[in-house]
């Protein structure tokens, strides 16, 4: 029978020198933090790097754990300030050397069929309306949307009160509704020009 | 229900099914809510399709192999100081001693030089003591 151990127990046998242990760790957490970092940079290999990253700090920074909080909101509020980190990173590459990314929108396009020409607009209509969420916004949709946080988990991880929580939490998914609504029109309005 | 009521209740659902039957019936009257239904809608299937993208069942290994060359790089990182911290202390060992047996001379030829001066002695008592003090073993008299 296997034997299950709490995550500060885990952390104790790390503290102790017992490295191999941190791998214990990163099963439990692995998936749940990829799916935070699909949700703030949408590539599987980006996201595997990130994550790998963010465990990488994790195990460095392991003796700032205090823990105050539970190891996974500690571990989420991590992933959370690391994705915002590099999506400010990627923004300022972006502007420096914004050449490269029209290759890479354009290199993907050509050569599809209409259907999956317009689910990639979808998705880039998607990945363009995160972007345009405030940075505190985009956080608690991705802890909400991504992580199945609960709004006293997500309160917890992002420092809030229940209430400050759940107003962000509204106000973010607002103004996703209203950009994503006002973008899939003009989307709609241009369509046949795409599709021709 | 009105399009406000609506409005608020698809801004604090997580999935589509938790609408309400009052919801959903006010949807299908509504062309203005549908539009934002079918926006919203885009994005909630998006999430949900990548949320559901699987881990590499190897990011494990690889994140324990790159904290095993994380900790690897800092050791040979400290190597060099090491090095140069032991090069120092030996020298510096090295240079106290040679400094101390240099002070014990010091003090004889000193030592020396005054009893050279001192007129109440000869110099052939002064070369005899000397050559007593210094190299008693090579004392011919």
């Amino acid at each position: 029978m296997q034997h299950t151990y709490s995550d500060n127990q885990i952390i104790d046998e790390i503290r102790n020198g017992n490295r191999d242990a941190f791998e214990l760790l990163v099963k439990k957490y692995q998936q749940k933090v990829f799916q935070s970092s699909m949700g703030f940079l949408h590539d599987e290999d980006e996201a595997a790097d990130l994550t790998q990253d963010i465990f990488i700090k994790v195990y460095q920074q392991l003796d700032k754990f205090k823990g105050r909080s539970s190891f996974s909101t500690w571990l989420f509020r991590i992933c959370v300030n690391m994705g915002t980190n590099h999506l400010r990173k990627q923004k300022l590459r972006q502007l420096l050397r914004p050449e490269e990314v029209t290759i890479t929108c354009h290199s993907r396009s050509p050569g599809r069929a209409d259907e999956d020409l317009l689910k990639q607009e979808q998705k880039k209509i998607i990945r363009q309306a995160l972007q345009k969420l405030k940075a505190s916004q985009r956080k608690v949709i991705i802890l909400s949307h991504y992580q199945e946080l609960t709004n006293a988990e997500l309160a917890e991880v992002m420092g809030l009160s229940l209430k400050a929580a759940e107003s962000l939490l509204f106000r973010a998914r607002t103004r996703l509704q209203d950009i994503l609504k006002r973008e899939f029109k003009t989307t709609r309005d241009e369509l046949p020009t795409i599709q021709s | 229900m009105n399009c406000q009521q609506y409005r608020a209740e698809l801004t604090t659902v997580k999935k589509r099914d938790e609408l309400s039957d009052a919801a959903n019936q006010h949807l299908r009257s509504c062309s203005r809510c549908k539009a934002l239904s079918q926006s919203y809608n885009h994005f909630l299937e998006f999430a949900d399709a990548e949320k559901s993208t699987e881990v590499s069942p190897f990011i494990a290994t690889r994140i324990m192999a790159a904290i095993a060359a994380d900790e690897a790089e800092q050791i040979s990182a400290i190597v060099p100081w090491l090095r140069v911290i032991a090069v120092t202390l030996t020298l510096t060992i090295g240079f106290t001693f040679a400094y101390l047996s240099d002070k014990r001379q010091i003090v004889m030829a000193d030592l020396l030089i005054t009893d050279y001066f001192n007129v109440e002695r000869n110099a052939f008592e002064i070369e005899t003591a000397w050559i007593e003090e210094i190299q008693p073993e090579n004392n011919i008299y």
